[in-house]
């Protein structure tokens, strides 16, 4: 008897498949991101595949946790070590996988496992992440523009970015909290 | 952290990267939520039948309308089945349309459950802000009643005294229903005359009439152990699953054909008693006293007879039979005069239900054995055993009891 009720809460906890496949996405994203940056640099870096692998699995059992910063980390470093080429279209690709990892990250963390995702909801967060996609493209449009010419030594771009980091930064650190949340 | 890294190491293809979370965490600080939600939840049936399901509901009052995305996980017990799967919902709060989650709540096998507490998560763009219920989503109790079958007993009543059912009763007295014309007797109402077959044969006859009867059923439910191995209502049944459904089923008849029914559950915290009455609100009180049984006290079963039994009543006792004791019990009531069906409970399949023991099911094939005898012996004390196989099964019996008390009736004094 303790067994078949043992079978019968195996079956209540199974996953939702809308889990499996945020999972499986905040699995593949950075390795896909990672493939990218080899691709962008030529030439590949297994030991950091490997991390970001690793990372990205403990991120998948632990959305709630830290981990992601570190797989954010761990791929930009790669990039900012191999790629050379400052202004590469891959950096849109990068960026729209490391838009897939925060958005999974992030999705992951909003419902218990089992919980069944609705179509809304799924349509509503394919489409933010989408945005942002599109913002990351139009970054590089800047990004193109303002290092292709020959005036650009890079303070066109950097010191707005400057400016803009710190206005950010300090009108985030008031609106920190939900009232009554977290 | 990104983009600082590029405007610091002047790596503008970094900014590119950084741009999708430095969106994000714009978006989600743009529409960060600055009230706090109200959650009110409510289920749709306090009581339900085994099998039945209802709908627990949470509604969200989000003044501020900043929360995208509302999830809850409410806590399910044992014998309860939720949908979606482990009592877990997630929705969108505004493209899902009316603020509203339901969580369907079915209830697998009989007893008090209870269901709850439920946790409440709302999330803003980007889950940038979560919002958790602390209190005021307490654990609500669910009542399940035992499934009763519709239960088609055609066979007559058994000689009772009283004068108010509406079953006929083997003796002729003063009822409704017409029984015969015969020659009058001293004591015989005037008002029973038939005038016209009196003037015709010169003496004086009356009409004579089926008493009413009225019967007196007494459930008398033995929750001592609970035998076998259950899997609620859509799977094998154990002894005090099958006991509770039978005592339902028999109560429910009984009470449909306007006979009072009390009821006395012995269990191992004491005796539960539900004094003789009759209708719809009755059954729904048995039940809830049958569906309270509980096997898991330290009282053990002494055998003797509960106090307070009708005299005239049909003593129905449900009883897996496990031990000797019960139908020594059955015997002793039958020896004080009282009329007496032993429903057996034990469930047909138990020898099987141990597969990974096999001594357990060598046990009770021993113990059938014995009970056979003790069944037998108990027959020949004039106590009807009669197994419980749904609808239909005391037809026999009671058919068996109401001819041997006709006899007992028309026998010369």
């Amino acid at each position: 008897m303790t067994n078949e009720r043992d079978e019968r809460a195996e079956d209540r906890d199974q996953p939702a498949r809308s889990t499996v496949v945020l999972r499986a996405l905040i699995v593949s994203s950075p390795l896909a991101a990672v493939g990218v940056t080899w691709l962008a640099a030529g030439r590949a870096v297994l030991p950091v595949a490997l991390l970001v692998g690793l990372l990205a699995a403990l991120c998948a059992v632990h959305p709630d946790s830290h981990f992601g910063v570190l797989v954010v980390a761990a791929v930009a470093i790669e990039w900012l070590a191999i790629v050379d080429h400052h202004a590469t279209a891959w950096s849109i690709a990068a960026a729209a996988a490391l838009t897939v990892f925060h958005a999974a990250l992030a999705a992951a963390t909003l419902a218990p496992e089992t919980a069944p995702w609705t179509l809304a909801m799924r349509r509503r967060w394919t489409r933010r992440g989408a945005a942002l996609i599109v913002a990351s493209a139009a970054m590089w449009v800047i990004v193109v523009v303002t290092t292709t010419h020959a005036w650009s030594d890079g303070t066109w771009l950097f010191a707005p970015a400057l400016l803009i980091l710190a206005a950010g930064a300090t009108w985030a650190s008031r609106r920190a909290t939900w009232a009554g949340g977290r | 952290m990104l983009a600082g890294a590029a405007v610091l190491g002047h790596r503008p293809d970094l900014l590119v990267l950084a741009a999708p979370f430095v969106g994000a965490a714009v978006w989600a600080a743009l529409l960060r939520p600055t009230t706090p939600l109200t959650v009110h939840q409510s289920m749709g049936h306090p009581t339900l039948s085994e099998g039945d399901a209802t709908t627990w509901r949470f509604s969200v009052d989000d003044p501020g309308c900043h929360a995208d995305d509302i999830a809850v996980r409410l806590r399910v017990p044992e014998w309860i089945v939720a949908q979606p799967a482990d009592g877990a919902a997630a929705a969108g709060l505004r493209d899902d349309g009316d603020r509203v989650l339901d969580i369907g709540v079915r209830a697998t096998r009989w007893g008090r459950h209870r269901v709850g507490p439920a946790r409440v998560v709302a999330s803003s763009a980007w889950a940038g802000f979560q919002w958790v219920s602390e209190s005021g989503l307490d654990a609500r109790s669910l009542l399940t009643l035992p499934r009763t079958t519709h239960f088609d007993a055609t066979a007559g009543s058994v000689h009772r005294p009283g004068l108010i059912g509406v079953n006929r009763s083997p003796r002729q007295s003063a009822g409704t229903e017409f029984a015969s014309i015969r020659p009058f007797q001293p004591g015989d109402r005037l008002r029973r005359i038939h005038w016209s077959r009196s003037l015709r044969t010169g003496t004086l006859h009356v009409t004579s009439t089926w008493a009413d009867h009225d019967r007196h059923v007494v459930l008398l439910v033995e929750g001592f152990d609970d035998i076998g191995r259950s899997e609620g209502i859509d799977g094998s049944t154990s002894s005090l699953d099958l006991t509770l459904r039978a005592a339902g089923s028999i109560a429910e008849h009984f009470l449909e054909v306007g006979d009072r029914v009390a009821l006395v559950v012995l269990d191992n915290r004491g005796i539960h008693r539900l004094p003789a009455a009759g209708g719809s609100r009755h059954l729904r009180r048995l039940l809830e006293t049958l569906s309270t049984t509980d096997p898991t006290g330290r009282l053990n079963d002494t055998g003797r007879v509960p106090r307070g039994l009708h005299p005239g009543a049909l003593v129905v006792m449900l009883s897996p039979l496990a031990s000797p004791t019960a139908l020594e019990r059955a015997v002793t009531m039958a020896a004080h005069g009282r009329s007496v069906v032993v429903v057996d409970c034990l469930p047909r399949d138990i020898t099987q239900q141990f597969p990974g023991d096999p001594l357990a099911g060598v046990a009770w094939r021993i113990r059938s054995l014995e009970r056979a005898l003790e069944i037998e012996r108990a027959g020949e004390s004039g106590v009807a055993v009669v197994q419980w196989r749904g609808p239909g099964s005391l037809d026999q019996v009671l058919r068996n009891m109401r001819s041997n008390a006709t006899e007992r009736s028309q026998r010369p004094t």
